[in-house]
């Protein structure tokens, strides 16, 4: 029983894990670089909509849609200022910069709304019982919200004109464009899905927890993890990597030992690249 | 003479280094304050700041120290000790304190500990963990004005056989002050004839606690003391209010505080029991800190118990500089606990100190924060207040002695 709650937990990890991964392993495909900002787009995101319930007095949905808005508004504004001028640069260069960018929003953060946390003040529910397992309702919304953002990025990768240019430009960006594809205008909207999926991220996390300036930024590694584990570019990988991570951090604290939880799920990244470095739904060519 | 454009920019460029570096002359007596200015420390941090300057202005205001006005040079921690330690890098090898006051959590001060043990600076800070009055008894220039977690845990042990539990849990941030807490209260609650059921300690960052609580609970404990900071306090409690299973709690003040009722609302929180050392509030020093803090910040100091805590810190190094007639470091060391102690008249304030120095009296500083007598290992014992949340409100319920 035990192990079936460590399960349910280690889902509702993992589901909001694989949306902050999906939104790097996007970036990644077309912009070539590993965004450092993205933990921080998504604590935008929750600032966003921390204003909308505490300042502007709105309904959580609405404030929802407003932290999204200023994610992706935040993300495609440093793409024109900063990525989009880099974009000759190697990669190495842009993630440099970009932890220079995720440094700057933090701290703009901080210059606004202080270091302390806010929450949502949200009516905290108490768990629905299943025989001896617990389930958050929550939870349950956390992870119905994940799943429809991810099948809604997929529909648009997968069966529509902007989704094949995008992943023509994802496959080889010069080619793609001698084809006729307006490369930025897809990088454009690709850093709008982006940002916006940091921001819908960086809401649920407020939500679970609290809103603080390094909520994103606390949670960059394991995303990044999960976006390598998954391999790096693949939106499938993203979310595979976002549950394996998430599930075997809540086993661990069952069977190992929860002092070494964050530990743990990174021994089993290493062991998975050790035999395919390219990740676990990654394409061997990404490898350079 | 015919001076070129690129030398004309070198010589701009050196006069404007020459006179950076001359703005902060030798003459100054130069304090580096290192707080918690962001991250779970950010609460605290920027009223500590404030409190040191309060200290250094007044001692300024004096005359500063043997003449040498005090010049406060603030880095931000970021409660990480990555960036601690860069910070106190950068205040020892670029600006050359003597002095780093009021590093908060034990594992920002541990880690700084080498840095200024090495640069042979006196390092005071509001942490708790009992291998820093080792490291004091050794070097002679560590000091603390909060309480050791030693004494903490002893008092947590003191409160659960109060309220008569039995059956106790524990819960710990993995850091020196998180175990600290906990460890000293299992060993003193087990002394007094209680049962630890069970004990986790979990990485901190993390979003979700909830199966470590689920193990802890699952031992069936009373009530679950608390080594942790207030963000993951947080989220620990509201995952335990979900899970709706009845446990009484103890935690540091500096997790359970008006912050975390207010995120969490009245009924999460009803009942649970926080401590921490209460202020000096019969001193002439607290009255008077009280009053400039609220007028600086705008603050209530009540609400920021190491902002009293670092401005003590910042008055004791100025009265042991003027007693040791000297601006070096290890001659400052060696007076804090004369100060700070008893033989001596009571002085409330450095501009008092000074005047009784001068006249060659031998001085007792009674604090803001608390009576602060060093002993050998640079620690002090204060007075714990015992905290119970009550429809929201954090009122004392009582005080308690280790």
């Amino acid at each position: 029983m035990q192990i079936l709650q460590a399960l349910a937990n280690g889902i509702t990890e993992g589901a909001i894990l694989a949306l902050a991964a999906l939104g790097i392993t996007l970036v990644f495909g077309i912009s070539r670089f590993a965004n450092a900002a993205h933990g921080d787009y998504m604590t935008t995101g929750a600032y966003g909509a921390y204003f909308g319930t505490g300042f502007l007095g709105l309904s959580m949905p609405m404030a929802a849609l407003l932290g999204i808005v200023t994610a992706a508004g935040v993300g495609l504004l440093f793409y024109f200022l900063v990525f989009k001028k880099l974009s000759r640069n190697s990669s190495a260069v842009n993630l440099i910069v970009s932890i220079g960018v995720a440094i700057f929003i933090r701290y703009s953060i901080v210059l606004f709304a202080g270091s302390e946390q806010y929450s949502y003040g949200l009516p905290i529910l108490r768990a629905w019982r299943f025989g001896e397992l617990r389930i958050f309702p929550m939870d349950l919304f956390f992870i119905g919200t994940s799943v429809i953002s991810i099948a809604f990025v997929h529909i648009i990768l997968r069966y529509t004109e902007f989704g094949r240019k995008m992943r023509a430009v994802a496959d080889n960006s010069q080619l793609a464009r001698v084809s006729g594809i307006r490369v930025e205008n897809v990088e454009v909207i690709m850093w709008i899905m982006a940002s916006a999926l940091a921001g819908i991220a960086g809401i649920l996390i407020g939500m679970k927890t609290v809103v603080d300036p390094l909520m994103g930024w606390n949670m960059l590694l394991a995303a990044f993890a999960a976006a390598i584990l998954g391999g790096l570019g693949s939106p499938g990988g993203a979310i595979l990597g976002g549950l394996i991570i998430g599930i075997s951090q809540e086993m661990s604290v069952v069977f190992i030992s929860e002092t070494y939880k964050v530990a743990i799920a990174f021994i089993v990244i290493a062991v998975v690249l050790l035999v395919r470095p390219w990740g676990l739904l990654g394409h061997r060519e990404a490898v350079r | 003479m015919k001076i070129n454009k690129q030398s004309l920019k070198t010589i701009i460029v050196l006069a404007i280094v020459v006179g950076f570096v001359a703005t902060a002359h030798a003459a100054d007596f130069k304090v580096g304050a290192l707080n918690p200015l962001t991250g779970v420390g950010g609460p605290y941090g920027p009223g500590m700041l404030q409190a040191i300057k309060i200290s250094a202005q007044e001692v300024n205001h004096a005359g500063g120290i043997l003449g040498h006005k005090v010049v406060i040079f603030s880095e931000d921690t970021q409660t990480d000790p990555d960036a601690a330690v860069r910070a106190a890098k950068k205040l020892i090898e670029v600006n050359k304190v003597s002095a780093i006051l009021g590093t908060w959590s034990s594992g920002i001060t541990m880690s700084i500990l080498p840095l200024t043990t090495r640069a042979g600076i006196i390092e005071m800070s509001v942490s708790g963990a009992p291998a820093i009055s080792k490291i004091g008894k050794q070097t002679g220039l560590v000091f603390r004005t909060q309480a050791s977690n030693t004494m903490f845990g002893i008092v947590f042990a003191k409160i659960a056989i109060k309220e008569g539990y039995k059956r106790a849990a524990t819960m710990a941030f993995n850091n020196p002050s998180g175990r600290g807490n906990t460890e000293e209260f299992a060993k003193n609650f087990k002394a007094a004839g209680g049962k630890i059921t069970g004990s986790v300690v979990y990485e901190g960052n993390q979003p979700s606690y909830r199966s470590e609580l689920e193990k802890v609970l699952a031992t069936k404990p009373e009530v679950i003391v608390l080594g942790s900071y207030m963000k993951d306090t947080t989220i620990i409690l509201k995952e335990w209010y979900q899970l709706n299973e009845p446990v009484k709690w103890i935690a540091p003040a500096w997790a359970v505080n008006p912050k975390l009722i207010k995120t969490l609302g009245p009924n999460v929180t009803e009942g649970i029991i926080a401590v921490d050392t209460v202020p000096n509030e019969g001193s002439e020093a607290y009255k008077r800190f009280v009053k400039s803090f609220k007028k600086v910040t705008g603050m209530e100091p009540k609400r920021n118990p190491y902002a009293a805590m670092v401005y003590d810190q910042m008055n004791l190094l100025a009265l042991a500089a003027e007693a040791a007639q000297s601006t070096n470091p290890k001659a400052i060391a060696a007076k804090l606990r004369e100060v700070s102690g008893p033989p001596g008249k009571m002085v409330f304030s450095f501009e008092e100190g000074v005047k009784m120095l001068k006249a060659g009296k031998k001085i007792n500083y009674d604090g803001a924060s608390s009576a602060i007598d060093f002993n050998a290992s640079g620690d002090v014992s204060p007075t714990f207040g015992v905290y119970q949340v009550e429809k929201g409100r954090l009122p004392l319920k009582y005080t308690m002695r280790p």
